[in-house]
This record gives C-alpha cells, sequence and structure tokens, in this order.
C-alpha cells in the first residue's frame, strides 16, 4: 500500500479518497491557482491504522505508526517536498466540509512542524476527529451520525508558508441577504489570529456596481508571527503601532484577490468561502469551500424585539462576561440571544394600555415612534390601573423622588463605585448587582442611578403633553420648532464633555505651535514611539484633569471588554488631534432656544404660558437626569471592568489564561472554577477560543430586530429613510465614517454618515452639517447630542453607510425622515 | 368603613412622606428638602389635630404598608434568581475556517 497522493494529481473526484479540503486543493492546482505543494495520506491509511469507526463518538486507544506509513511519508517528503524546513499538517476528515456540516475547527491543523516531528503531528491529526469538540459538535445532532457513513480522516502536509499577510474571502457576502458583494478580510502575519477571533481584520467589500466600495481598516492588536526569533514560544505577538492601524491590502491587491475567488466560484459553481496568504508579494490559496449556510435557528418561541437603546450604542454582540452579568442583574422581561438584548414582545402587551396592533406595537417597542392618534383602551387600563397603583405603593417614593434630583445627588455616584471597588469581598454578580441596583433599601438616590436613568424616561410623556397643549392653544406655532423650546440649555454632560474636548482640542493646537517638544511628543505617541506627554505642559495638566472627570467613558461603554479612555489615553489624544479648534457654536445653540420659547410665549396667554413652562421645565430636567446619569452609571461599567481585569491579571499570573482580553468569554461561573482549579486552563482555553468564534460569527450578522413575529419589521434595502431625531432641512456632501479611526476624514460642513455612534464620536458633531446614522432611536445617542447641536439627525437609516459614499451630495430632510441622493 | 377609606387615602400620602425623608439623605444641601419635610409632617399633624386624632391608627398602618412594601420591591429586585435568558444558538455551519492552532508549537 502507498497511501500516498500529490495535490496536483487529486480532483473533485477523490473527495471519498482523501476528504474534500485535500480535493478542492488538487481541483485548484489542477487549475493553475497557486497553492502550496505537498501530498495527501489518504483515508486507506486511517482504516489500515484505526480499521472501521463503529462509533464516531467513542475515541479509540491511539496506534502505533506502521513503518511501512513511514516510509512512504519520507519518500513523499523528499519527492514533492525536498526544500521545505517547516511543514503544515492539516485535516481533510471525509465528514468535512460538506453539506450539512463543515466541522469547521473541530479537527486540528498543526503548524511550523518539522520533518523529524511529523510522525506524532499525523497521528495527532487523525486522534483528533475525537477531539471534545468534534465529538460535541456530533452529539450536538448537527450532523447525523447514524446515516452509515462512518468518518475517516485524511492527512494533508503541505510547506509551511511563511505568510506576512493572510486573510478569508468569501466570492459572495454570506451574512447580508441578496447582496453580492466580495468581502475580503485580512490581517498581518498568519491567519490563525484571524480565525480564532483574537483580531479584528480588515474589512474590504468589492461589487461589480461599484467596484471597491469600503475598506474598512480595523485595529489589530495581535498577529501569529513567522519569524525566525519565535519559533520555540508561542508567536502570537503584539502588532507595532504604525502596522495596527495601517491596511494590510493595496487596492491593487484587493482586486487580485476578489477576481480570483470569482474564478474559484465559477470552478466550483458555487460561491465559494476561501483561505489565502501572501508571502511578501507573491499570493497563495489556502484551502476553498462552499460557503454553507449562516441560517439561525432557534428552538425558543417568545416573540422577542431587540432592546434599541443597547443595540444602538455598537453593533456587535455583547461579549459572553459582560451578557452573564447583565442578565444576572436585569429582571425577566426579555432575553439574550446571540450577544443580544431583547424585550419579550407578550410583556410588553401586558403594559400596554393602548390599542395598538402588533405591528405598531413592534414599532414602539423599537422606538420608532407611535400612531399619531392614541386611543386608550379603557378595558387594558381598567386591567392595568391596580397594577400601577401597586407599582406605586411598591415604589413611588423613588419615582417621586427622582423629580429634583441635582447634578450634586447624581454625583455620590463616585464615592459608592469607589467603596463597591475597594470591597475585595464581592463576586462580579454582587458588584454589579450593587451597582445596578445599590446596596439598601432607601439609599441616596445617587447610589441606584441606573434605575433613576430608567425613570428619567418619562419625559417622553411630558413631550406628548406639550405637542398636544401646544397643538390645541398654538396651533399657528410651528410643530418642527418645538424640540428647539426643550433643547440647548447645555445642561447635559454631554455637552459638558463636548465643551471639554473642545477646549482640549483648543489647547492642544495652541500648545503644538508654540511647543516643539510637545509637538514632538505627541507626533510620537499618536505614531506609537512614546507613551507619555511631559508631564510640566498646560496641555497635560489639562488632558489629566479631563480624564479624571471622564476617564471613564469612551468607545462602546456598557461593554466590559471596551477600555476606557483612562486605559487608552491615546486614543483621545488622536480624536483631539483629528479635531481642529472651530468657532464655538454653544452660545447661539442656547440663544436659539430662548428664541424658541419666547416665540412659543407668544402665541399663548399668560396661564397657558405657566402650563408650558412647567412643562419644558419637567421635559429640560428629566432629559438632563437621563442624560447625567448615564455619565454616571458608565462608571459603575468602568467599576466593574475594573474588578474583572483584576481577577485577569490574577489569573494571567497562574498562567490559568493566556491573553489579555480572554477572561471576557468566560461567565463568572467558569472564572470561578478556573480559579477554583474545577476546570484546567487548557479547556478554559478551548473554550475561549470557540466562544471568540462564535463572537466573530455574531459580530458579521446584523442582528435580527425581531424573532418569532409574524410580520419582521426590516426596512427595505434601497430605502433610505429612517427615523427624524432632530429636525432640520439641508443639503450637503456625505462623509461615511465607519470608525473613528476615519474621524479624521470629516470635513467642516460635510453630512457624517456613520453605523452607529456613543460618546466618543461627540467630538465630531460640531463638525457636520447633519448626521445620518444606521441604528438608533429618538433616545440615542446621535439623537440627543443632534438635537442639543440643532443639527439636523435621521436614524434608523438602515445600512445607510453601504447605500450612501463618501463625496454624494445629499438633501437630508430629517423632519420628513427622508433621505435623496443628488 | 371610614378608616378603610382614611387608610386608602392615607396610601399615596404615606409614599409622598416616605419620599420626602428620603430626599432629605439624597442631596448634599439638605435645607430645602428639610423644609418639604417640615411642611409634609405638617399637613400629617394638621390633619390629626382636625380630627381629634381619631385616625392616627389607619394613617400609621398605611405608613408601614408603605414602607414594607418598598422594602419588599427592593429585594424582590435584589433577589439571586433575578435574570434574564441567555439564549446562544450554534448554526448548522460556521463559513470560518477555524482549524488552526496558533500557539503550542509541540512539533518543532
Amino acid at each position: 500500500m502507498n497511501w500516498i497522493a500529490p495535490l496536483s494529481e487529486l480532483s473533485l473526484a477523490d473527495i471519498d479518497r482523501v476528504g474534500a479540503k485535500a480535493a478542492h486543493l488538487g481541483a485548484m492546482m489542477r487549475a493553475g491557482f497557486n497553492v502550496p505543494p505537498g501530498f495527501v495520506i489518504d483515508v486507506d491509511a486511517f482504516i489500515s491504522h484505526f480499521g472501521e469507526v463503529t462509533d464516531p463518538l467513542v475515541k479509540p486507544t491511539p496506534p502505533r505508526l506502521q513503518a511501512e506509513l513511514m516510509n512512504n511519508v519520507m519518500q513523499a517528503l523528499l519527492t514533492y517536498l525536498p526544500d521545505a524546513g517547516e511543514l503544515a499538517v492539516r485535516s481533510s476528515a471525509t465528514d468535512e466540509d460538506g453539506q450539512p456540516a463543515s466541522f469547521a475547527g473541530q479537527h486540528s491543523t498543526y503548524y511550523f512542524v518539522t520533518p523529524n516531528r511529523i510522525d506524532q503531528a499525523i497521528l495527532d491529526c487523525w486522534m483528533s476527529l475525537w477531539s471534545r469538540a468534534a465529538i460535541a459538535y456530533r452529539r450536538s445532532g448537527w450532523v447525523e451520525v447514524s446515516s452509515g457513513e462512518t468518518p475517516r480522516m485524511a492527512v494533508i502536509i503541505q510547506m509551511m508558508l511563511p505568510a506576512t499577510r493572510s486573510g478569508v474571502v468569501f466570492s459572495t457576502d454570506p451574512v447580508v441577504a441578496d447582496s453580492t458583494d466580495c468581502v475580503i478580510e485580512a490581517t498581518w502575519g498568519l491567519g490563525a489570529a484571524l480565525v480564532d477571533g483574537r483580531v479584528t481584520p480588515d474589512h474590504v467589500r468589492i461589487n461589480e456596481d461599484q467596484g471597491l466600495y469600503s475598506y474598512h481598516v480595523s485595529d489589530k492588536r495581535m498577529q501569529v508571527s513567522v519569524s525566525a526569533e519565535n519559533q520555540a514560544a508561542t508567536r502570537l505577538q503584539e502588532i507595532g503601532q504604525d502596522q495596527r492601524n495601517a491596511p494590510v491590502l493595496s487596492t491593487f491587491e484587493a482586486y487580485q484577490i476578489s477576481n480570483t475567488a470569482a474564478q474559484l466560484e465559477t470552478l466550483f459553481d458555487a460561491p465559494q468561502d476561501v483561505e489565502w496568504a501572501f508571502v511578501d508579494d507573491e499570493l497563495f490559496w489556502l484551502q476553498s469551500r462552499p460557503i454553507t449556510s449562516l441560517a439561525r435557528e432557534h428552538t425558543f418561541t417568545e416573540p422577542l424585539v431587540i432592546f434599541k437603546p443597547l443595540a444602538e450604542n455598537f453593533t456587535e454582540p455583547l461579549t459572553p462576561l459582560t451578557e452573564d452579568l447583565m442578565a444576572s442583574v436585569l429582571p425577566k422581561i426579555g432575553a439574550f440571544y446571540e450577544g443580544r438584548l431583547y424585550l419579550n414582545l407578550d410583556k410588553l402587551q401586558k403594559l400596554n394600555v393602548f390599542d395598538l396592533s402588533e405591528a405598531e406595537l413592534v414599532d414602539a417597542a423599537l422606538l420608532r415612534g407611535l400612531p399619531d392618534r392614541l386611543h386608550i383602551s379603557w378595558q387594558k387600563l381598567l386591567k392595568i390601573l391596580p397594577a400601577l397603583g401597586l407599582a406605586f405603593l411598591f415604589d413611588g417614593a423613588h419615582w417621586l423622588r427622582t423629580q429634583r434630583a441635582s447634578y450634586a445627588a447624581l454625583a455620590r455616584y463616585a464615592d459608592f463605585t469607589a467603596a463597591v471597588k475597594n470591597n475585595t469581598k464581592l463576586t462580579l454578580q454582587q458588584a454589579a448587582r450593587q451597582l445596578i441596583w445599590g446596596r439598601w433599601p432607601f439609599e441616596p438616590i445617587g447610589f441606584r442611578i441606573f434605575y433613576t436613568n430608567v425613570s428619567a424616561g418619562r419625559y417622553f410623556a411630558y413631550i406628548g403633553l406639550l405637542k398636544a397643549f401646544t397643538r390645541r392653544y398654538a396651533p399657528d406655532f410651528p410643530q418642527e420648532q418645538l424640540s428647539t423650546t426643550f433643547h440647548g440649555r447645555g445642561d447635559m454632560q454631554s455637552m459638558e464633555l463636548l465643551k471639554q474636548t473642545d477646549y482640549l482640542s483648543a489647547l492642544l493646537y495652541r500648545s503644538l505651535e508654540a511647543d516643539a517638544e510637545l509637538a514632538d511628543k505627541v507626533a510620537k505617541i499618536i505614531k506609537g514611539n512614546a507613551s507619555e506627554l511631559p508631564s510640566d505642559s498646560e496641555f497635560a495638566l489639562a488632558f489629566e484633569t479631563f480624564l479624571q472627570g471622564f476617564g471613564h467613558r469612551g468607545p462602546k461603554e456598557l461593554e466590559l471588554a471596551s477600555p476606557s479612555w483612562r486605559e487608552t489615553p491615546t486614543e483621545l489624544l488622536k480624536l483631539l488631534y483629528n479635531n481642529p479648534p472651530r468657532e464655538a457654536r454653544v452660545d447661539q445653540i442656547h440663544g436659539n432656544h430662548l428664541a424658541a420659547r419666547d416665540t412659543l410665549n407668544q402665541h399663548l396667554k399668560p396661564w397657558q404660558r405657566r402650563i408650558t413652562s412647567f412643562l419644558i421645565g419637567r421635559i429640560c430636567h428629566y432629559m438632563a437626569l437621563r442624560e447625567n446619569t448615564r455619565h454616571f452609571h458608565i462608571m459603575g461599567f468602568d467599576t466593574l471592568r475594573q474588578k474583572v481585569l483584576q481577577l485577569e491579571h490574577q489569573l494571567l499570573r497562574e498562567a490559568k489564561l493566556r491573553v489579555a482580553g480572554d477572561i471576557f468569554f468566560l461567565t463568572e461561573a467558569e472564572i470561578g472554577d478556573l480559579q477554583q482549579d474545577e476546570i484546567s486552563a487548557t479547556d478554559a482555553h478551548t473554550l475561549i477560543r470557540k466562544r471568540r468564534r462564535d463572537w466573530q460569527r455574531q459580530a458579521r450578522l446584523a442582528a435580527p430586530l425581531t424573532l418569532n413575529i409574524d410580520r419582521p419589521v426590516e426596512v427595505a434595502r434601497g430605502d433610505l429613510s429612517g427615523q427624524c431625531a432632530s429636525p432640520g432641512d439641508i443639503q450637503g456632501v456625505a462623509r461615511v465614517v465607519t470608525s473613528l479611526s476615519e474621524a479624521h476624514t470629516l470635513c467642516a460642513g460635510e453630512i457624517l454618515i456613520a453605523p452607529y455612534t456613543d460618546p466618543a464620536w461627540t467630538p465630531l458633531f460640531p463638525r457636520a452639517a447633519g448626521v445620518i446614522v444606521a441604528t438608533g432611536s429618538f433616545l440615542s445617542h446621535a439623537g440627543t447630542i443632534a438635537r442639543e447641536l440643532q443639527l439636523p439627525c435621521l436614524v434608523d437609516v438602515q445600512d445607510c453607510t453601504r447605500l450612501i459614499q463618501t463625496g454624494q451630495k445629499l438633501h437630508l430632510n430629517a423632519t420628513a425622515g427622508t433621505i435623496t441622493l443628488l | 368603613m371610614i378608616n378603610a377609606l382614611i387608610f386608602i387615602c392615607a396610601l399615596p400620602f404615606s409614599v409622598w412622606l416616605l419620599a420626602n425623608i428620603c430626599c432629605v439623605f439624597d442631596e448634599p444641601k439638605r435645607a430645602p428638602a428639610a423644609l418639604r419635610l417640615v411642611a409634609s409632617l405638617c399637613v400629617l399633624v394638621g390633619f390629626l389635630l382636625l380630627t381629634s386624632a381619631t385616625f392616627w391608627q389607619p394613617i400609621i398602618w398605611a405608613l408601614a404598608l408603605v414602607v414594607v412594601a418598598h422594602l419588599l420591591s427592593y429585594y424582590v429586585l435584589f433577589r439571586p434568581s433575578l435574570g434574564a435568558a441567555i439564549y446562544r444558538q450554534q448554526p448548522p455551519t460556521t463559513p470560518l475556517l477555524v482549524d488552526e492552532e496558533p500557539e503550542g508549537h509541540p512539533y518543532q
């Protein structure tokens, strides 16, 4: 028996003999694609060593490798890979990469194998057929184990490529329905860091009509290195600052990959999912397989609607630890599905006192507004009134206390978070509970900051009353100006944040002109070659003061895995550096607010003015309360993160975790088990890798807005409309900014098009003439800031970052909720 | 009957009174909250004086009930079993090529 077949002689007809992966590689080589040379040990060798597998769920005893096989392998190495110093040993199982199961990630591949250790690598590759992950995969029911097809494994041995750049290309977007885009993901070094989720790759989209229309450069912190000095130790390395945010591919290379992916799609007659790698400038193809379905399947039947206030803060799913801690402290009003929080529509229906259809209720839950005319259902009201009475009896005191809660009362939360942080006896869950709900009943209101935040949402009711009142008594007053009567007072922390970042930007630019040493240091910090500002400079002092007040804020601040500005001051410095000083508009905005109130008053009689004045006062109070409590409850999240980092530091020191950030992919119970040695570091590592992959898969998918609801609430593709978050009507040029790393590209007077926004985006707003956001609602950050700055803002414009391109002229009519491409 | 009516009317009053008591400890500046508390106590005392303290019992019961209800609601929110469900679904297949072993190289 020979058992050896060179890759160059294989075709798809050999799938049963060498597995799908090897057969595809052979077909690619025969068609002329640049595939690293190698050979395959076929499934007959496997059968000769293991016999026929009778139960794929029971792991056999590893056999001794037969001398005949090793002789043949050594001969093949001399024949097909005479110059290969290191090898890649890859699985190619007969039930892998097929329909309906891919077994991706369940079988092993080994890199950097030297020829003298190849026997062990072959044996380990075979044994990975019974890896815990593969058995769990079979047991999960995703693959039929009783079909009579027993799994077997061939082993591919190829030259190890010293890849400098690598990634994946999907010849057709597997995530967005009906899309014909080719999607490329690219990172530095080997693709392993990309595929197990440790690196967020660059994301490139190319289509026939627009060519390369989107290149999103990610912050790539790690790479799997191929440098010789790292061979003995772990190859996972930090990437230098100059490379982290640099694009991996040139435009030409992106087209080269895209075109070849299209050719592979033709060759295999199906959309392909292809792995590629560059060795310097030479492009190699490592694997190709059909894109398998990404259809979501779930077994629960609850009708769920996404919880917009959380979903609009960032588009990625929550990490498992954040999800676990949030789930443990939130009431059972919904459920987490794939890292996103959903509300249960049945429970919302019970609280609804209006005559709303299910579709209208879904729209309301998605914060897309209510019908113009609301009819109270007296039957429902009679049912719910006793419940409301009881709610008042059980928690009315807290409700009433928020009527006068001042900023000083809320600021006491800072002391509270310090106490929680210093209490080392608290578990993460206990700390989360205390930070969200407080420690004891009747504590100062500032300690129950999250609850205060939620109760402040009642300003909606006051806005409804004000609208109804002005419609009745001031019919001539333009309703689109009504929001100016209660926005623009500048008493929110977000506006204070904006003022402070503007001040810091101006100071930075002034200091850079006057102080050559500071300019040099700032340039070095931004390039990643230095970390600390000269401590005696005026700017450094002001920067430090800012971090004391706002250091707990930053991007994705409801996600525990996301570092705050205090932890990553360089990111804040970049933001300031890319935010040239501009004329302050705050006074003008406040003037507009006062003018609108005067105009409204002119339409009203004195007693009516008193009522509107009261209503506007309440709206302003509760809006500021909501925004300011957010400023503080983010402080609670930051405190919780610090506690998680303390735990992580300890686990890294004890070598129970391998890489910073891994802890966010375990649940609290699993972290406890790891501390107590009830699960091994190896098992934890396996689990973390799987969770990282799952998280990446979830992050690729747009979160469904509804689940188990007959009428899906999706905006049709190509329909450029959205929800008005701040009224206005302008024409201008679009600037698509998909991440903060592109923030500096926004020029004054352009219309900002963004996937989402959070406080870290705030400094961009005054530069924009208008704002269009793919997610969000009236309550979202984009809406709040835009209203304060009196900028037209449209939110919930699905897919806007794809449908609108930088440089396009737009007519944004936020009041009507429409965008017209000019 | 009148006692039951007084008891029911005293319930919202008790919530208001409890809120005013708590408000004193909410703000760093306590004088305005203390004034509001005094005002609400004056209402209570005034009512009792006007009715020759005949109805003190239902008012005390209402106050006690409101305090207990608030304690209860706090512990209901805080109880350990609180928690939204988490659904994690494994898709039938995944498009990622994830068969790599980036760390630990025992074959060198």
